[in-house]
């Protein structure tokens, strides 16, 4: 078969932003939503593939995958709540650093999320600011808040413990 | 994309930890799994995927044949898991007029500019009356189920080519406390799942 202009494109896109869209959504989804998803995402690129910015198209991407994973995880959720007929949403996975997990859990999931963005995606603020359809500055204040929130709270149970006399595990802070 | 020289010690410290717990790190897939979804991609949509889904006739009758129930409906297995409880629910009807109207484009815009549009999966089918246990509301309501019924109960007569089973998922779209036709309700499948993604990116 003859590829077709549009198909060639979409293929180098694919290729392009394929690894790290899988990345972001592992990063968020329960493995049995991961395939869903991404297949999701993909069928929106090719129809939009008109609208995909030809510079810098990633951040454009992930906002699409987010868009994807977000009705995933709504429909997962319902679904399992009401007709118990889907896997669960959250993993039975022990996360490999617990009191990180535990902190990012408190953190709201806008924080979250900004966090996730600049820890594991590796954006820069105008960068998050695509992604999430806010601007650039906000996006700046809001991480910087985040950051600080998400280290204090990765800090604050030590100290606790530490008052309890328990063993701690984790490395410490620089302040 | 990379910032690292910037940071500061304490930001350098939580960045590395947040790396170190990163889950994609234990995600190995399939060598193939990216030739594999962009073969599948393309292949949903073997020409444009620019051109619009034209919708046939009979599946704006279907929907109508659907909440009428009675010989459109597949009764799937005497299935004994209870209706839910205490849930509440939107009503809505399948209307009834003009059916011989031809069907515009299915489109993101047109599934986005209705009422309400949801996902859900059909979790009681009897004669006259569907309910919808909702999984997703996209837009225009909080209700756990969704009830289908006719707005004109001689639209029995009107034998659609879509069935609502007991177990399926569908993606529905409303206006005006009317189920909306033409393709913008419908089985879940993944082109029409990718124009309610893309109407309602979250």
């Amino acid at each position: 078969m003859v590829s077709t202009d549009r198909q060639v494109r979409f293929t180098e896109l694919a290729h392009s932003v394929g690894p790290p869209l899988r990345r972001f959504v592992v990063r968020r989804a329960d493995a049995s939503l991961v395939d869903d998803v991404l297949s999701d995402t993909m069928l929106v690129l090719w129809r939009r593939l008109d609208d995909v910015p030809a510079d810098e198209p990633l951040p454009w991407c992930y906002g699409v995958a987010r868009g994807c994973l977000a009705n995933a995880q709504r429909s997962a959720r319902r679904q399992k709540r009401l007709a118990d007929r889907l896997a669960t949403v959250r993993t039975d996975e022990a996360p490999d650093d617990t009191a990180l997990h535990d902190a990012l859990e408190q953190l709201s999931e806008q924080e979250r999320e900004l966090v996730r963005l600049w820890a594991w995606e590796q954006l820069q603020p105008q960068e998050i600011a695509v992604v999430l359809g806010v601007t650039a500055n906000a996006v700046s204040i809001r991480l910087h808040r985040a950051r600080r929130k998400l280290a204090d709270l990765i800090a604050g149970p030590r100290k606790d413990e530490a008052a309890a006399g328990q063993e701690q595990g984790e490395e410490r802070r620089p302040t | 994309m990379n910032d690292d020289e910037h940071l500061g010690e304490a930001e350098q410290w939580l960045r590395d930890r947040l790396r170190n717990a990163d889950p994609a790190r234990r995600d190995t897939p399939a060598d193939s799994w990216l030739d594999d979804l962009v073969e599948e991609t393309m292949s949903t949509n073997p020409e444009s995927p620019g051109r619009k889904r034209w919708v046939p006739l009979a599946a704006a009758a279907a929907v109508f044949a659907v909440a009428a129930g009675s010989a459109a409906f597949a009764l799937l297995g005497g299935d004994d898991e209870p209706a839910p409880r205490a849930l509440t629910t939107t009503e809505l009807t399948v209307a009834g007029d003009d059916i011989t109207q031809m069907c515009m484009a299915v489109t993101a815009d047109s599934i986005r500019a209705a009422d309400q549009a949801l996902e859900g999966t059909a979790t009681e089918v009897t004669d006259g009356r569907v309910v919808i246990t909702v999984d997703n509301w996209f837009k225009g309501g909080d209700t756990d189920l969704v009830a289908l019924t006719p707005a004109d109960p001689d639209l029995v007569a009107l034998v659609g080519a879509i069935e609502f089973v007991e177990g399926e998922k569908y993606l529905i779209a409303a206006g005006d406390g009317q189920v909306s036709s033409c393709g913008l309700t419908g089985v879940y499948e993944p082109t029409l799942a990718a124009l309610y993604a893309e109407a309602f990116p979250g």
